[in-house]
């Protein structure tokens, strides 16, 4: 059974206050939020969601006109289920472990079972289906787990992210007549804590979202969820760095961006506290406005970065030593040949020990270094507890888990407080141009951790991730930036799914395209990055954004 | 009882205490301060023509400009300067290579102790023993009527007992307690460390000061098999001992399998047939126990017992292995390995046990053949390991003078395995092709 988000006293306790601040917050503020339930937060099933979400077009669908007339489409599409079941491939999580559908999945059933009892099946195996179907109670532990404590119709369904829904079902969707006499729905407004204490997740929050994605793209030990080096070598695709703005980008959308959601636009015009409160989201508009995609991957660094550390404390806690695929990949995954370009760009710690993935830090150091006033240094600490964490990997072969697990405890506690910090700074324009020109000069400046791909990789996409923004949002920018980028699509990845609506419909009878034949060509790039090259492009393109207006 | 007492007393001696009761010590010389030029006199070893007696140190000594096949031990010193040293001591840390005590222990042994000796690289010490207790004697004719073990008790190392000196030879190049080529080094730029005494006797490079007769490269290599695995087990077991006092990582990657973790992730790239876990050694265990077999039928001896270190290959592959249960294995194992070396020594006492039939050859060639078909374990270091053993074999029983059959597939075997990189690239059924035309024709009488 899942536990209610509060203790029934306590949840009074918050509602009391939520009504409070809401009436601080004036006249115009909305109906004070219900009380949060007491029964525990469930799974409902993807069922529950298709009857309000699946209108192809809500506009000219009589079906629709009462949500139109409540104003629904002011803030969702209506059409999430469709983008999703249709192109997503969040719904194929659970085809593509099937290995009568799936000869990735076929090659690492033959693997798996070679070590195991008669009657093996990777679609019944509660390791592989924590991330390819959907929980039904993720109260139980992930060691109890069978079969049966999944649902796999739609592979991973509406409530692994946005909460389990049984209790915000209803309010969610409770459109009435208001004192005004118009149709509305007062959930809305409510503030995102409010939502949450009903089981519906912020995902509107780039920590939380972060942090949901990463559970499975990242790796969540505690939940049952780790792609494990013996499943890497049955055959499970390389898990790509993760970085929320790009995947988000990449990802066929179902929601809209603030900026063209209306009710969320005019509720930060009106009523800023709300609509940060509410949807994590300060006004674009003027001096003071915040470029939303910069908040987007300052929060979701930070916030990956500490689902990285808290997984990989997890994994050294387990009492039998860090699984291999808490390591780097590429510090035993690489050619062996005299010379090595790897003796000619050096060591970030000792030669011929392996480490965590460098790119641990990669991005969290641009970040924090941005966010942070000139009178504190936080990589100071930062550097500090990498060192000891590289001790901690490094002295003893295979890593000393008592000393991972305390370095990783150091790190977490070290990102909570950089989350604070960068939520407490403002991305305005200026702001946003400044990172951008750190994530360049990181890039130009490649120090040796950029011999690593993966940092490559995600210096590479958050400063697209920026320049994408001001793009989009009305800023001119200097001639040749396409071209340098164009250059710079060669040496690294840029966009993970390059056409994320192309996926065929799964009612179509065309199979899925087999996932080695997506990452082929990717991981040859990635094998064979040359640092070089990459810096030659961010030389490029420096300057560039140095011109950015 | 006398004869092994006091033959216990001198290996006590020679390899400072650690238990080696072998007829004359296993260990590594221990080289004390001669150097290269006390032995060069023109009218000693000095002679200054090429491939004569009394040319030893001529053939050993680098001539400037000199161009064609060389003894690489005289350029061992100046190795330390050159821009892969430079490069691995920045690497590293601990100052440069050429003052670096782990640097020196095998790239100047003499000159640990005498820096002016540094220079001469691995020279005459090194692997003849130090100590000028045999120095006097060693001209005089009472050294001649000598045995092996009279000689080995003044601290000259009897290096024409093949397995003394091989024994001498795999301090440095597999390894010893006090000297070791770790992955650190290795990760640094070192070339990895991968000794076959046939293979190094033989290589058409190398100018030895000495005359080998190609016939013993049979026996070499199944000496150098038992030599080089008891060594593996003493670093194995050194290296365990310096954990449990935390004073090194465990487990030493560089006792591993290169390839089971160093396999390129491009999808397009063969994996390499090994096996799932990283195994221990397989370069000094793949054909270990057809070595065994081997200079059992040559002896005319039982097989030597190897269940010892089988158990310790299982207990390095399995997952986390305790420094302490394997130090303890260890032991054993090196006791194995010791039963089966004196036996080897002593034949060689008597006389060359090297010489091996043509069948012999033959044979061995079809058991190492048919691994490579069939093992569970094929990767690089299995393979490349099975067709030495096979090129000893084919150089032992004539070559291609007498047995052009095998020339065609030996050579096509070369080609394919005679590097990682074109192994690598190489369809599995060619190798497997080239692998049925010599075990067929080693079963097929001329």
């Amino acid at each position: 059974m899942t536990r209610p988000q509060f203790t029934h006293g306590l949840g009074w306790a918050a509602f009391a206050l939520a009504v409070m601040l809401g009436a601080l917050a004036g006249p115009q503020s909305p109906a004070a939020p219900l009380p949060p339930p007491s029964s525990p937060h469930q799974y409902l099933g993807v069922t529950q969601c298709i009857g309000c979400h699946s209108f192809e077009n809500a506009a000219k669908n009589p079906g629709a006109k009462l949500y139109i007339e409540a104003g629904s489409t002011r803030f969702v599409r209506l059409n999430e289920n469709i983008t999703w079941v249709s192109h997503d491939l969040h719904s194929r999580a659970f085809q593509n472990i099937d290995p009568a559908r799936n000869r990735t999945a076929k090659q690492m059933q033959d693997n798996l079972a070679k070590a195991r009892p008669a009657g093996y099946s990777i679609t019944a195996e509660a390791s592989c289906l924590a991330c390819h179907a959907s929980i039904k109670d993720k109260s139980e532990p992930p060691a109890r787990r069978t079969h049966a404590s999944f649902d796999t119709i739609q592979g991973v369904s509406c409530e692994m992210c946005h909460g389990y829904a049984s209790n915000w079902l209803k309010p969610h969707a409770d459109i009435r007549q208001g004192a005004d006499g118009k149709l509305g729905n007062a959930w809305r407004e409510w503030p995102a804590s409010a939502k949450q204490a009903w089981g519906l997740a912020n995902l509107r929050d780039p920590a939380i979202r972060a942090e949901t994605c990463a559970s499975c793209h990242v790796g969540g030990a505690a939940e049952g969820r780790f792609v494990t080096h013996e499943m890497f070598a049955a055959g499970h695709p390389p898990l790509p760095p993760f970085d929320s703005p790009t995947f988000s980008r990449d990802e066929p959308r179902h929601w809209g961006l603030p900026r063209d959601m209306p009710l969320i636009v005019a509720l930060a015009a009106d009523r800023p506290n709300d609509a940060w409160n509410g949807f994590h989201y300060r006004s674009e508009k003027g001096e003071a406005g915040e470029v939303y995609a910069a908040r987007h991957l300052v929060e979701s660094t930070v916030a990956t970065f500490r689902a990285s550390v808290r997984h990989i404390g997890q994994l050294a806690s387990n009492g039998t030593g860090l699984d291999f695929a808490a390591f780097d990949c590429y510090a035993c995954h690489h050619d062996l040949k005299y010379p090595s370009p790897r003796q000619k760009r050096g060591f970030a710690g000792i030669p011929g020990r392996p480490t965590f993935r460098p790119s641990l830090t990669a991005l969290v150091r641009i970040v924090a270094k941005n966010a942070s006033d000139s009178s504190a240094d936080p990589l100071k600490e930062l550097d500090a507890i990498e060192a000891e964490m590289g001790q901690a990997f490094a002295l003893q072969s295979f890593g000393d888990p008592a000393k991972v697990r305390a370095a990783a405890d150091k790190f977490e506690a070290w990102a909570a407080a950089m989350l604070k910090t960068v939520r407490s700074v403002r991305y305005t324009r200026g702001k946003a141009l400044e990172l951008m020109r750190d994530l360049a000069a990181a890039g130009r400046d490649a120090d040796q951790r950029i011999a690593d791909p993966e940092t490559a990789q995600l210096i590479a996409w958050a400063l697209v991730t920026l320049r994408n923004e001001f793009k989009e949002t009305g800023s001119v920018e200097p001639a040749g930036m396409a071209a340098a980028l164009a250059e710079l699509d060669g040496i690294v990845v840029i966009r993970v799914r390059p056409d994320p609506f192309a996926t065929k419909k799964i009612g179509s009878d065309e199979a899925p395209v087999p996932v080695e034949d997506r990452l082929k060509e990717r991981m040859t790039l990635l094998n064979a990055l040359e640092p070089a090259k990459f810096r030659a492009a961010f030389q490029k393109l420096a300057p560039l954004v140095n011109d950015f207006k | 009882m006398a004869v092994i007492l006091i033959a216990i007393l001198l290996a006590g001696w020679a390899v400072g205490g650690r238990s080696a009761p072998a007829e004359h010590s296993l260990a590594a010389p221990h080289p004390v301060f001669l150097s290269a030029s006390s032995c060069s006199a023109a009218a000693c070893h000095g002679g200054n023509q090429l491939g004569r007696t009394g040319s030893e140190y001529t053939a050993w000594a680098p001539e400037l400009g000199a161009s064609g096949p060389r003894d690489p031990h005289s350029h061992a010193y100046r190795a330390l300067f050159n821009d892969d040293s430079m490069r691995i001591a920045k690497l590293l840390g601990g100052g440069p290579a050429h003052e670096n005590a782990l640097c020196l222990k095998c790239h100047a042994p003499a000159g640990l102790a005498n820096p002016a000796a540094r220079a001469e690289g691995v020279g005459c010490t090194a692997c003849h023993g130090g100590g000028d207790a045999w120095l006097a004697e060693h001209y005089l004719p009472t050294w001649k009527a000598k045995g092996n073990r009279e000689k080995a008790s003044t601290g000259f190392v009897p290096t024409k007992n093949l397995a003394t000196r091989v024994a001498a030879c795999a301090g440095c190049h597999v390894g010893s307690s006090d000297g070791e080529v770790n992955h650190n080094l290795i990760a640094a730029g070192h070339p990895r460390l991968a000794f076959e005494a046939a293979r190094f006797h033989f290589q058409p490079n190398y100018r030895k000061h000495w005359v080998e007769p190609r016939a013993t490269e049979l026996g070499l290599w199944a000496i150098g098999q038992a030599v080089s695995a008891r060594a593996a087990v003493q670093l194995l077991q050194s290296r365990a001992e310096r954990a449990s006092r935390n004073a090194a990582p465990w487990p030493e990657f560089a006792g591993y399998g290169c390839y089971a973790c160093h396999q390129s992730l491009s999808a397009d790239q063969p994996r390499p047939g090994g096996k799932p876990r990283p195994q221990w050694e397989p370069w000094y265990t793949a054909t270990l126990d057809r070595a065994a077999s081997h200079s059992a039928t040559l002896l005319a001896m039982d097989k030597p017992d190897l269940r010892a270190l089988s158990e310790l290959k299982t207990l390095m592959a399995g997952p986390n292995p305790s420094s302490q249960v394997v130090t303890k294995h260890a032991s054993a194992a090196l006791k194995e390995l010791d039963g089966w070396l004196t036996r080897m020594q002593a034949a060689e006492d008597r006389t060359s046990f090297a010489g091996a039939s043509e069948e012999q050859a033959a044979k061995l060639i079809r058991d190492l053949t048919q691994d490579a078909l069939i093992a569970s374990n094929r990767d690089w270091d299995c393979q490349a390991m099975r067709y030495l053993g096979c090129a000893a074999s084919y150089h032992a029983a004539g070559g291609a003078t007498t047995r052009p059959d095998w020339s065609e597939p030996i050579h096509d075997l070369h080609r394919m395995i005679g590097s990682p990189a074109s192994f690598k690239r190489l369809a599995p059924n060619r190798l497997d092709r080239a692998l049925r035309q010599l075990h067929d024709a080693a079963g097929a009488h001329r």
